[in-house]
């Protein structure tokens, strides 16, 4: 009992509603977003996070807010990208470091047991600055949660993302 | 020696510790970065500008430490991969080997904020070019919220009470994180239509503007002689940011009293046949080239190409060899495509020979995680060639060109 009190890692933030959570949800799938209201590259994944968020039912997803902007711009930008999950304003960056994150857009996808199974970018739509892909042609967010809710292992538990370094303090 | 004597004076006099000491020397923000930022970087990074994070104080720039040392190092900021031998064409050119050298020497030496004054940026509102002549909405244009390129097409009718002399124009979008690049056009019929292969509608090219680049602009004495009920064909290429974004603009006009002692006229070089080989060596290097027939100033260039371009040149030669390279895009990227304006035309004599030369890369094998084995048993790519297609190629390189009388 001890053992697995201390296995389950976890920690507690507020969503933009004010809404306590606990991350990674207990006894489920859960994949943060990692957004900033000022990364072009994160805004361009807008629309491709809506569709996974549609297309993974059963997963928790979070939309992290790392940039260090204000409530009230983050609240805008979640309204004006139209996320259709719930935001998080981790103005303290302890989101970030608990699931490695170190640029937006990044994702990190836990298993039900709570365990970190897959951190790295959504797809290959940018593998350099500045340049997108016409269409992505590697999904490893699609990969890795479809592995993880056959109960598979993530073939590629991390792929480094390309975009904005998250501004964590020095 | 004497000379030498009052360099090291004055050096002195400028910096004592860094006469005995000069590796001691650790760049600021206020000494170098702040200075350095306002001349190649805060005309687009700044609020309500086109670039995305403001670069305006210390903090900042500080906050984006981390970014600003991976797209420096990499040359990825600014963004203007254009540069002329013969005078300004962007707003910010790239950065040079030294500047790159400051910035990275200051994130890793701790970023420090210095003393001194930081030079006072003037926010960029309203028209650069001073009160327009006539300024024509164009609303509203839609952006979607996905898409590399979106290349939308507008036709605007001026209602003019006379005839009229063009010698400027420029572009006020509502969205300037998505407006890249806009061409304007003069229609009216029977008259040579440098664009038509790439569907536009329009039979006389004015000239261009892109983000981060100097406005077309003609010398005092010349315009573009404008009728009453002519058209204007506008063809618009937009980023989509990731939600649906207003493309709306403002496009200035500035007329000249009439009339003007000049015309300006394009001339094309390029070649409308031709086949870029799918085979080893996967390159294919294109040229044609022109010569001037009156002594004339270069006010714009538009090369126009696609997606397997790797590189653009224009060349000049003259009769006793090569001058320079008007106009040389190391890295050709039909998204990022320009509007290269001069601010201060060059002249160049009559019998002057301007050579276009373009680079194609037709393979298939960008992914960077392939091996070398891999990629030998990948299959060969088709061959490209001129057409109007997406998949298509074209090796353009309109010129305009203003002939000295």
């Amino acid at each position: 009992m001890i053992l697995a009190a201390a296995l389950a890692l976890s920690i507690k933030a507020a969503d933009l509603t004010g809404k306590a959570v606990t991350i990674p949800t207990p006894q489920k799938v859960t994949c943060l977003l990692f957004v900033g209201t000022e990364c072009p590259i994160a805004n361009r994944a807008g629309p491709e996070f809506n569709r996974i968020v549609s297309d993974f039912k059963g997963v928790s997803f979070y939309f992290v807010y790392v940039d260090g902007s204000s409530k009230a711009d983050a609240v805008k930008h979640w309204n004006d990208f139209e996320y259709k999950a719930p935001g998080i304003l981790d103005s303290s960056f302890s989101v970030a470091k608990f699931a490695k994150a170190t640029v937006t857009p990044e994702t990190a996808v836990f298993d039900k047991g709570g365990k970190l199974v897959y951190r790295g970018r959504i797809n290959d739509a940018y593998t350099e600055h500045n340049l997108p892909r016409d269409k992505p042609s590697k999904n490893e967010l699609r990969d890795a949660l479809t592995a993880v809710l056959a109960g598979k292992p993530v073939a590629q538990p991390h792929v480094a993302a390309i975009g904005c370094s998250i501004p964590f303090p020095r | 020696m004497k000379a030498g004597l009052i360099a090291l004076g004055l050096a002195a006099a400028g910096s004592l510790t860094g006469l005995f000491a000069p590796t001691d020397e650790k760049p600021t923000y206020r000494g170098d970065i702040a200075p350095l930022f306002a001349k190649k970087c805060v005309s687009c990074h700044q609020s309500g500008g086109p670039g995305p994070f403001k670069l305006l104080t210390y903090e900042d720039v500080r906050k984006r430490g981390d970014l600003l040392e991976i797209v420096t190092l990499q040359r990825k900021m600014p963004p203007t991969d254009a540069v002329s031998d013969f005078g300004t064409i962007a707003d910010h050119e790239k950065l040079t080997d030294g500047e790159a050298m400051v910035i990275q020497d200051w994130i890793r030496g701790g970023m420090p904020d210095g003393s001194g004054a930081v030079p006072e940026v003037r926010p960029q509102s309203g028209w650069r070019m001073g009160q327009p002549s006539q300024v024509v909405s164009v609303t509203p244009v839609s952006v979607p919220a996905e898409g590399n390129e979106i290349v939308k097409e507008t036709v605007v009718t001026l209602n003019l009470d006379r005839e009229r002399e063009l010698y400027a124009f420029d572009i006020l979008p509502k969205s300037p994180k998505v407006a890249r690049q806009f061409v304007v056009a003069l229609q009216r019929p029977g008259e040579y239509s440098p664009f038509k292969a790439t569907g536009i509608r329009a039979n006389q090219l004015i000239g261009a503007w892109a983000v981060g680049y100097r406005p077309w602009k003609l010398p005092d004495d010349a315009g573009i002689v404008l009728k009453p009920g002519d058209q204007l064909c506008i063809r618009m290429l937009y980023h989509p940011s990731g939600k649906r974004d207003d493309g709306s603009f403002d496009l200035a006009l500035y007329f000249g009293d009439s009339p003007r002692q000049r015309h300006p006229r394009w001339m094309t070089i390029g070649l409308d046949q031709f086949e870029i080989s799918g085979q080893e060596p996967y390159y294919t290097d294109l040229e044609a080239a022109a010569k001037l027939d009156a002594d004339a100033q270069i006010i714009s260039m538009l090369p126009e190409a696609r997606s397997i371009a790797s590189h653009a040149q224009l060349q000049v030669v003259g009769e006793n060899g090569p001058l320079g390279t008007l106009l040389n895009i190391s890295r050709w990227e039909k998204r990022w495509v320009g509007a290269y304006n001069f601010e201060t035309p060059p002249s160049f004599p009559a019998g002057t020979t301007l050579r276009a030369e373009f680079q194609y890369r037709n393979s298939n094998h960008d992914d960077p995680s392939l091996t070398v084995d891999q990629v030998k048993r990948l299959p060969k790519n088709a061959p490209v060639h001129f057409g109007p297609a997406d998949t298509d190629e074209l090796f353009w390189m309109h010129v305009q060109v203003l002939p000295k009388s």
